[in-house]
């Protein structure tokens, strides 16, 4: 059962962020992959906000298998974010580098931290 | 029948039907390797890593090939392995190890991943781009 319950929210959280992704590097416009930061850092939210509701509650297992393993473990993405720095840093010179660098750093700083406000909402929900 | 949306509509059950998979392929990793939260630390570790590697491979791979399928991407990459990886848990066992008091583990295991999936991503698109 549990499975049948992560692979069913794993899909629909790929799905909303192939959709996510899409429209944000439409509206942005930029060199950045903002689409990917985007879905990363609203997954990040996500993940933050389940945190703080089941800490120091009791919730069902099966919930915290469909809305944290399979949605949001599926709408947010580790690979991309990496091979997306990659290919920043093959695009050349010192420029792809500091492109790379950027990448790397700025959403492992912001998503931890916007783990951290989503925690103090779902402890305050 | 209007051809573009169809296949946009099969793109989408292409990431959704990938998505399934690297979930549950996800899950099923994080099960082998254990129960306690260091378990599930190292599990996730090894599946962005592995997930990094093979997207690198898959990507460098598709883009020097004209005749590759238009749904090896959105199934395999968007789907497969934008699911097996995962952003959001990743962010939130940091901030656990952090809320833990474990600060060592918590800028050790973010910087490790982080470095470790670099190079792994690196080393797929290097391998998948030679020809």
């Amino acid at each position: 059962m549990t499975w049948v319950v992560v692979g069913v929210f794993g899909a629909l959280g790929a799905l909303a962020r192939y959709g996510v992704s899409g429209i944000a590097q439409l509206l942005w416009r930029t060199t950045f992959p903002v689409g990917t930061l985007v879905v990363n850092l609203t997954g990040a939210l996500g993940a933050g906000i389940l945190l703080g509701l089941v800490t120091g509650r009791d919730v069902p297992d099966l919930v915290v298998a469909a809305a944290g393993v399979g949605f949001l473990g599926g709408y947010s993405t580790f690979s991309t974010w990496m091979v997306e720095s990659v290919l920043a840093a093959e695009s050349g010179g010192r420029i792809g580098l500091r492109r790379a660098a950027e990448n790397l750093v700025v959403p492992l700083v912001a998503g931890i931290a916007t783990v951290a406000i989503g925690f103090a909402i779902g402890q305050w929900l | 029948m209007n051809l573009s949306t169809s296949i946009t509509g099969r793109r989408r059950f292409a990431v959704a039907a990938g998505g399934a998979l690297g979930a549950v392929g996800r899950a099923l990793v994080v099960d082998a390797v254990g129960r306690t939260d260091f378990d599930v630390l190292w599990a996730t570790f090894v599946v962005n890593i592995v997930g990094s590697l093979i997207l690198g491979y898959v990507v460098a791979r598709h883009a020097g090939r004209s005749r590759s399928s238009p749904f090896l991407i959105p199934f395999v990459g968007v789907g497969v392995l934008g699911a097996f990886t995962t952003f959001s848990l990743f962010s939130a066992e940091v901030f656990e190890l952090a809320r833990a008091g474990d600060w060592f583990l918590a800028v050790a295991y973010p910087l490790l991943s982080v470095g470790a999936g670099f190079v792994a991503a690196l080393f797929g698109v290097r391998f998948g781009g030679s020809k």
